[in-house]
């Protein structure tokens, strides 16, 4: 990782083994229940551009084996890539087409189909995308179905960038391959795995 | 009678009480030290770091005590304490070819640069029973006259395939321990994996390709034994450092020669590396890791040794010795299922038998 | 080294490692019942005694947690005591034998009969998680046919079992076809235990450490026992209650009680079985 930053990164976990445990249960918890939001406790700070939510995640999943694809202002942000180096070592990934990991906000969300998408044999070598749903997108409401899911549930998603039902349709249809999602805000998590279906609904909580 | 089955804990504590006493023999002898295990047992060490991948030879004697002489359970512990190390880093490649033997032989010419060097070897002691003797050698003849590998001098005319083809762009190998195997390998994997590997299954399958199934016409091309350095290249510092030294057998068999329309004919190459003292196994390993390479050279793949799935799911002792073994657990669940079945099954037959005596009644 | 008091992780695993195995945990999750390959390490236990199993609950498990351990659905046989006893020495958590008050379940053979609640995670040790395995040795053939959708050849398997013997002899470790898309082995529990993973409230992760292999069955997820339209699948049965505790419609233990082949038939699920026979006794002396 390149840095032109001199200053020391904000300190990562204080206890690592502990709570890189409960954050990954809670992540855990949020695939094997897509599109209910569990409770994550980040670092006491992170880097503004990160948030706690997202350096959750990074400390919890990333290392040196894992390729990380930043959005712009986090790429361009040295507090974000020294800290990421620091505690991770995770590789930063110049193209978001091979990248492990894509972290984007709902602004910068690259096409979900440029994203590894892993093959027939290997469905599993797909990205994770990790969006940061501090600043919201251009929002919907959801029905969703799918493994996970008891019946349906309705997920209300401020964070839904714009033509994301589309693009999550897409992904859908790749099934074995095609990518997931977790959605971080500071310090709650929600996934979508790429086995959810979602649908439309409209502000009557009508499908549209 | 149900509480038979209870109790469990007890159970493990006394067993493994009683196995402590019978790996102490007769108390009034002395208990044998890790330092004479690693200084007397040189060779069962070697077989334990080689296929326990950790060179660490006081570590591996005292595997080798803990298990009462039990080698795979002995690998297994030293895989197991293996695993849980840090990484700080990757060593460069050792340099075999400065490595001063301590022995070096070839059959293949009868004499070469830097001489052949018989060193300490069973090859020619009579198997007679005898006291042993502890007295070193008058005359070592371990001058440092440079040994170049007997395979760079074949090389060098270009009589034999060289040690990477020309289009070899040295990527980093992979790493059996750290990533997940997927078939089909490559040759550095494979060699990861025959390097820990079961000698005994390498020995087998090498000398089953010497009998025919999936022959390799192979020629001792080289094997020496001897220490070589270990150095780690720190990004911080900008040169190698050297770490210590390491006792290596290294093997270099050369094989069947291939050639067509586009290359001259040139020898091929089965390569074995092994931690200390382990000719035997470095020789099987070479044969095997030759056999492996068949797809490269369009030979047929017909003989168990040149089938890559067959040999490297198989070769590791740990994991064989494990599933075997494993046997011993508790298996009532799934064998109350069978037992069901089978009883289903000769109700079924007895009562079709009655009804076909009936229709002939 | 050697010299060296020898000085092993929290946990046992390294934080790498846990990591390493947790990535490959959310792929198994996000794919049902496809088995991801993972860099399996060597831990303290020989392989096949549940290397996977061990390894998958020393990546999840932490303080808030409970463990309880079962071999052959019993608390107290030696393998499950051994395991137990492993994490309480190297992660020092809390552990049970009731199946409720558990949060994390390593389970070798048996699903409990207790139905699972939600966010428990059951932990199965698999020996071989290919199912296609004994039909097709090879792995680059068995992963083309996962691609493929082909399981042509298990089907084929259980219409000749049907030809020659009249019923599907699979007994345990019996196929399921997750999400109606990949084929899985359930590992060897008895045939009797599959249905309680088709929508089941909790969700079931498989080690397989020797093979190198996890997979898992979210919540809520399709899982169907294969079968034809005229030889459906069929849990076995047991005709008679549990000699200890009365209970039908559990799996029950063969114990053999003389030598002329008497035989009692009990709970495999030893916290099921000590509980009802615990409750029976209860109402007994308050009646």
């Amino acid at each position: 990782m390149n840095t032109t930053s001199t200053a020391v990164p904000t300190p990562g976990f204080a206890d690592p083994p502990t709570e890189g445990q409960r954050v990954f249960r809670a992540i855990l918890d949020a695939l094997a229940h897509p599109g209910r939001s569990y409770r994550i406790a980040g670092p006491a700070q992170a880097p503004e551009a990160l948030g706690t939510g997202l350096a959750a995640v990074a400390l919890t999943l990333f290392d040196e084996e894992v390729s990380v694809w930043l959005h712009r202002t986090a790429a361009e942000n040295p507090d974000v890539t020294s800290y990421l180096a620091f505690h991770t070592g995770a590789r930063v990934a110049t193209g978001h087409g091979s990248a492990n990991f894509v972290l984007a906000t709902p602004d910068t969300l690259p096409a979900l189909d440029e994203l590894a998408l892993g093959t027939d044999d290997a469905p599993h070598q797909s990205a994770t995308v990790v969006l940061d749903a501090r600043t919201p997108g251009v929002g919907a409401r959801f029905t969703a179905t799918g493994p996970g899911i008891d019946g349906q549930a309705e997920i209300e998603a401020p964070w839904a960038p714009a033509g994301f039902l589309a693009a999550w349709t897409r992904n859908g249809a790749l099934f074995p391959r095609g990518v997931d999602l977790l959605v971080a805000s500071d310090d709650r998590v929600l996934a979508l795995p790429r086995t959810t279906r979602l649908r439309a609904v409209s502000d009557q909580g009508q499908e549209a | 009678m149900y509480v038979a089955v209870k109790g469990g804990e007890k159970a493990i504590a006394n067993a493994h009480a009683l196995l402590a006493k019978e790996g102490r023999g007769d108390p009034g002898i002395p208990a044998i030290g890790r330092d004479a295990v690693a200084g007397q047992l040189p060779v069962l060490v070697s077989r334990v770091m080689t296929e326990g991948s950790l060179y660490d030879p006081k570590l591996a004697a005292r595997a080798i005590l803990q298990c009462q002489g039990d080698v795979l359970e002995a690998i297994t512990l030293v895989r197991s304490y293996r695993t849980t190390l840090p990484r700080f880093g990757y060593s460069e490649p050792i340099d075999t070819a400065g490595l001063a033997p301590q022995r070096r032989v070839s059959a293949t010419f009868k004499d070469i640069p830097g001489g052949q060097q018989l060193g300490a070897t069973f090859d020619y002691t009579h198997r007679l029973f005898a006291d042993p003797t502890g007295d070193g050698p008058t005359d070592t003849g371990a001058d440092a006259v440079p040994m170049p590998r007997v395979s760079d001098l074949l090389g060098s005319d270009a009589l034999l395939e060289p040690d990477r083809a020309a289009d070899w762009t040295d990527p980093e190998p992979a790493d059996l321990t750290r990533e997940p195997t997927v078939f089909p390998m490559t040759r550095a994997e494979r060699l990861q994996g025959l390097a820990r590997g079961d000698e005994g299954f390498l020995l087998a399958l090498g000398y089953s390709t010497q009998r025919g199934y999936g022959s390799t016409h192979p020629f001792a091309g080289e094997i020496r034994v001897g220490e070589v350095e270990v150095e780690f290249d720190a990004p911080e510092l900008g040169f190698p450092v050297p770490l210590g030294r390491i006792e290596v057998t290294e093997c270099q068999m050369i094989n069947q020669f291939t050639g067509n329309a586009d290359t001259p004919a040139q020898f091929t190459r089965g390569y074995g590396l092994v931690f200390g003292r382990g000719e035997r196994k470095a020789m099987s390993m070479s044969l095997v890791d030759r056999a492996l390479r068949a797809d490269e050279f369009q030979e047929r793949i017909v003989a168990p040794a040149q089938d890559e799935e067959f040999v490297l799911s198989h070769a590791d002792n740990v994991q064989a010795a494990g599933f075997v073994e494993h046997l011993k657990l508790p298996h009532y669940v799934d064998f109350q299922a069978e037992l069901h079945l089978i009883r289903r099954l000769r109700r079924d037959f007895h009562d079709n038998a009655g009804s076909k005596r009936e229709t002939n009644a | 080294m050697s010299a060296q008091q020898i000085e092993y992780n929290i946990g046992y695993l390294d934080e790498q490692t846990k990591r390493m195995i947790r990535r490959t945990l959310l792929k198994a999750v996000a794919i049902p019942g496809f088995q991801v390959p993972f860099a399996s390490r060597e831990v303290p236990l020989p392989r096949g005694w549940g290397t996977g199993g061990v390894q998958l609950t020393a990546a999840i498990i932490g303080s808030d947690d409970v463990l309880k351990v079962i071999d052959q659905g019993a608390d107290d046989t030696t393998n499950a005591v051994s395991i137990r006893a492993f994490f309480n020495l190297v992660a020092g958590v809390p552990t049970t034998t009731r199946t409720e008050d558990a949060t994390i379940i390593q389970t070798r053979h048996r699903i409990p009969e207790t139905p699972l609640g939600e966010g428990q995670i059951m932990v199965y040790q698999v020996p071989i998680p290919e199912p296609l395995r004994f039909l097709e040795p090879r792995e680059t053939e068995t992963r083309r046919m996962h691609a493929l959708n082909e399981y042509g050849l298990m089907y084929v398997k259980l219409y000749e079992d049907i030809a020659k013997y009249g019923h599907i002899a699979k007994t345990y470790d019996y196929p399921v076809l997750v999400n109606d898309r990949y084929l899985m082995a359930p590992s060897p529990t008895p045939s009797f235990d599959n249905p309680k993973l088709h929508q089941s409230q909790a969700l079931h992760i498989f080690g397989a450490g020797r093979e190198k292999r996890i997979y898992a069955i979210p919540p809520h997820t399709d899982v169907e026992s294969l079968g034809f339209e005229d030889y459906p699948f069929e849990p076995q049965s047991f005709d008679q209650p549990c000699a200890i505790c009365g209970s039908t419609g559990v799996y029950l233990d063969q114990i053999i009680t003389d030598n002329a082949g008497g035989a009692m038939y009990a709970c495999s699920d030893s916290d099921h079985c000590e509980r009802t026979a615990a409750r029976a006794d209860n109402e007994e002396a308050a009646s």
